[in-house]
C-alpha cells in the first residue's frame, strides 16, 4: 500500500503538472481571444464613427442641387448684385420676401 | 461594439445631427409659412450666405431643398454682399437668420427698401410674418 501511494503522488504530482499547463494554455488562449474581441468591437466603431461623420460631411456639404421647379443656385457677387436688384424690382408689383440664412 | 465607440459614434451623429437643424430651422419653417400662402405671384428672394466657422461652402441639396416651394429663387452669397449692401460693418451688424416682407410698389435703389416686416431669428418671427402677408394681402383686396 505504501509503495503505490509513493508511486502514486508522483503520479499525481505529474497529473497536476500536466493539468497547469494545459488551464495556463487554456487561460492565455482566453485572453488572447478577449483581446481579439476588443480590437474587433474597437475597429467596429472606428468604421461606424468615420461612416457617421462621413455621412454628416455628405448632409452638410454634398452637392448643390435646387429642387424641380426652381432656377440652378446662383452665384451672388458684387458684379451681379444689381441682376438681384433688378429681379427684386422687376417683381414690385407683387409681394416680395427676402430671407438671409446659413448653410448651417 | 464598446460603450466608448457607440457613445463617439453617437456624438458625432448628433453634432451633425443639431448643425443640420440649426442650419435649416429657418428654411423649414419658411417652407411650412410657403404652403400655407395662396398667392401664386409672391416673390421670395433667399440668400444662404456664410456665417459660421462651418460655413465652409454652398448650401448643400439638403439644405436647399427644404425650401420646395417654387416660388422661390435661391442664391449663394459667398462674400456676403447682400448683408454688407444691408449695413453690415462689422460682425454684429452681420445680417443673416432674417426675414423681411416688402409690399407691392417698394423699390431697391442702392440697398433693399424700408420693409413692411422685418424679424430674426426665421424661426422666432414666422408666425408675424404670417400676420404681415395677410395684413398685406386684406389691404390689396380692400383697394381692389
Amino acid at each position: 500500500m505504501q509503495l503505490q501511494t509513493e508511486c502514486s503522488q508522483p503520479s499525481s504530482a505529474v497529473a497536476v503538472g500536466s493539468n497547469c499547463r494545459h488551464l495556463d494554455s487554456a487561460s492565455a488562449g482566453i485572453r488572447r481571444s478577449r483581446r481579439e474581441a476588443a480590437v474587433k468591437r474597437r475597429s467596429v466603431g472606428l468604421g461606424l464613427a468615420a461612416l457617421a461623420i462621413f455621412a454628416g460631411l455628405f448632409s452638410l456639404y454634398g452637392g448643390h442641387q435646387t429642387p424641380t421647379g426652381q432656377a440652378p443656385l446662383a452665384d451672388l457677387n458684387a458684379a451681379n448684385l444689381s441682376e438681384l436688384k433688378n429681379e427684386f424690382n422687376g417683381s414690385q408689383a407683387n409681394v416680395r420676401m427676402l430671407v438671409l440664412l446659413s448653410p448651417t | 461594439m464598446s460603450s466608448t465607440a457607440a457613445k463617439q459614434t453617437c456624438a458625432c451623429w448628433c453634432f451633425f445631427r443639431r448643425l443640420d437643424r440649426s442650419a435649416c430651422g429657418g428654411a423649414s419653417a419658411l417652407e411650412a409659412l410657403l404652403e400655407t400662402q395662396t398667392d401664386l405671384h409672391l416673390r421670395v428672394f433667399v440668400i444662404w450666405e456664410p456665417v459660421l466657422a462651418t460655413d465652409l461652402s454652398a448650401p448643400s441639396t439638403i439644405a436647399i431643398r427644404r425650401l420646395h416651394d417654387p416660388r422661390v429663387k435661391q442664391y449663394w452669397d459667398r462674400n456676403r454682399v447682400l448683408s454688407h449692401a444691408m449695413g453690415e460693418h462689422d460682425r454684429p451688424s452681420l445680417v443673416w437668420d432674417y426675414i423681411a416682407v416688402y409690399k407691392p410698389e417698394q423699390i431697391w435703389t442702392d440697398a433693399p427698401p424700408q420693409p413692411e416686416f422685418t424679424g430674426r431669428p426665421v424661426v422666432r418671427f414666422i408666425q408675424g410674418t404670417r400676420k404681415a402677408l395677410n395684413t398685406i394681402h386684406s389691404a390689396q383686396k380692400k383697394l381692389n
